[in-house]
């Protein structure tokens, strides 16, 4: 269920950015990893797309990364984790402040629809499956999906207009 | 929220797809041609890549959700429910029209009452189908992950496992005995307790079982590595049933005995014995779980083999004098760039790099 795990650091950096770093970095580097998958032949990453995308992605990130600190010269890769700005995810206060606004967001998600609020804590926190929620909540497998949808797409709205400026 | 139209709101449509996309990956339901058009979808524009990069960004921060609301699952199940059966869809989508029907009725006659119930019997009966219809599904199950993925998967008895990267497990559940066959890579168990239904993993001839307790087991190419997290678990080795066993041993064969690993230790069957248990660093056993690889000490070559054996891209080393050379460090898994970076200011070497391979060339001076 969780391909993403494997590039959780990556991937809790572009929330990082998306949210508190600077977003208006984010079309460029979104710009550069669409260049980079294209260069892939689509026999490789037909195979497994979504872990290609990922690999492609944490390589963009983590040169920008490099790019805002210090010059890859000095670079130790036994500090570099410490060494990398605020946008990294294992900064405390960051993560902190993400976590803040991740429990925003699912403030407003239950506000919005407790259903679906519950649907994706239950999925993605309990790691129920599909059918489990739907027994749960008397609804069908398709209902749960659609809420589970729907609890997805609203956070990534809610985020987009909710972020940094 | 979503009355709230921003101007600066590039992608709606896009959003959307990207979420069906997304859930159909976590249901695994996208299979090879699946596959193939999501990487059509994807190659489409940047927007697209934007698009579900941001879902998958979100899907993982929202884990922290649960740490928030400190999840109560009866909690969450009653206020949903009171929320009544009226599903909030932002617009035109999907609102399905059997929710709109129930909404407008909301003052249910009891005929609707009694229909429920025949419903709610019916819908009993579908269950203990599917569910038996599961239990013959599960019982030759078998879960496995491609190059740098990781996948955990919740077991039919509420065990769960997580694979590492090129890994694959099959499960042989029965009624007296839950076996599961590491036939590749490395996977990290969670057993849920169940005396009466020993767990046991199997990997080449080695037999490790458990009884409720955590451990991660590795099939490395120079043996069968058990890490044990929490509980204990006994090795032994396969072609000797219990009975046997404890016949053998009260007589005299010594090396038949079950080799003990309790939280904390760790040990290696080569062939056709395990080790004894030693203590073991977990942070460092466990540390795949968390995307990273971390080498105290260790080989070049064996750091190399462990970064081509998960990863996508293949580190390859021409110059083989360094092969041997002992190295450091905490590195991200899916991304072996640190690692490259690395040796190539440590041993002075040149690196070319595709998207494919990432070659380390010239003599390392000192």
């Amino acid at each position: 269920m969780s391909v993403e795990r494997a590039y959780g650091a990556g991937l809790r950096r572009f929330l990082s950015i998306r949210l508190r770093g600077a977003p208006s970095d984010l079309p460029d580097i979104f710009q550069e990893i669409f260049v980079r998958l294209l260069r892939i032949k689509d026999h490789e990453t037909i195979r497994n797309p979504q872990a290609y995308l990922y690999t492609v992605a944490s390589h963009v990130l983590h040169e920008y990364a490099l790019k805002r600190s210090i010059g890859p010269e000095t670079m130790d890769p036994l500090e570099l984790d410490s060494a990398l700005p605020s946008i990294t995810a294992s900064d405390p206060a960051n993560e902190a402040e993400l976590q803040q606004q991740i429990a925003d967001v699912a403030h407003a998600l239950e506000k919005f629809s407790p259903r679906a609020h519950a649907v994706l804590l239950m999925y993605r926190c309990e790691g129920m499956t599909l059918a489990e929620i739907g027994k749960r909540l008397g609804v069908s497998h398709t209902m749960a999906r659609k809420y589970l949808m729907r609890a997805i797409a609203f956070c990534d709205e809610y985020l987009e207009e909710h972020g940094a400026e | 929220m979503n009355s709230k139209q921003t101007v600066n709101k590039p992608y709606p449509q896009l959003r959307e797809e990207a979420t069906e996309w997304f859930v159909a990956f976590c249901e695994r339901e996208v299979d090879t041609s699946g596959r193939e058009s999501f990487d059509r979808w994807l190659r489409t524009s940047p927007q697209h890549v934007r698009a579900y990069l941001q879902i998958s960004a979100l899907w993982d921060g929202a884990d922290m959700m649960a740490t928030n609301t400190k999840t109560n699952i009866e909690e969450l199940v009653k206020r949903a429910l009171s929320e009544g059966n009226v599903l909030p869809l932002s617009a035109d989508k999907t609102p399905s029209k059997v929710l709109t029907a129930r909404r407008a009725n909301s003052k249910r006659p009891t005929a609707w009452t009694a229909w429920r119930a025949a419903a709610a019997c019916l819908l009993f009966v579908i269950a203990i189908a599917a569910g038996i219809v599961e239990w013959q599904l599960t019982r030759t199950l078998t879960y496995e992950t491609g190059a740098a993925e990781q996948r955990t998967v919740r077991l039919p008895d509420g065990s769960t496992v997580q694979l590492n990267a090129r890994s694959r497990i099959k499960l042989f559940f029965t009624t007296e005995e839950r076996a599961v066959d590491l036939v590749d890579g490395q996977a990290l168990f969670y057993v849920a307790k169940n005396p009466k239904r020993p767990f046991v993993v199997r990997s080449e001839a080695a037999r490790v079982r458990a009884v409720g307790t955590r451990f991660d087991v590795y099939r490395k190419s120079s043996g069968v590595v058990v890490t044990v997290l929490e509980g204990q678990v006994a090795i032994r080795m396969s072609g000797l049933p219990e009975t046997r066993l404890a016949r053998q041993v009260s007589v005299v064969t010594e090396p038949a005995l079950p080799v003990l690993v309790s939280a904390g230790e760790q040990a290696i069957v080569t062939g056709s014995a395990p080790t004894h248990a030693y203590r073991a660093n977990l942070s460092v056993a466990t540390a795949w779980t968390e995307g990273k690889l971390i080498f105290d000490s260790v080989p070049l070559r064996d750091a190399v083999a462990e970064f081509n054996r998960i990863g996508l891209r293949r580190i390859v080393i021409e110059d083989h004098s360094c092969l041997d050379r002992h190295i450091s460090g905490i590195f991200p898994a899916a991304d072996p760039s640190l690692l490259v970076e690395f040796l190539r200011q440590r041993f002075g070497l040149t690196v070319t790099e595709t998207d494919e391979e990432v070659r380390l060339s010239g003599a390392a001076h000192e």
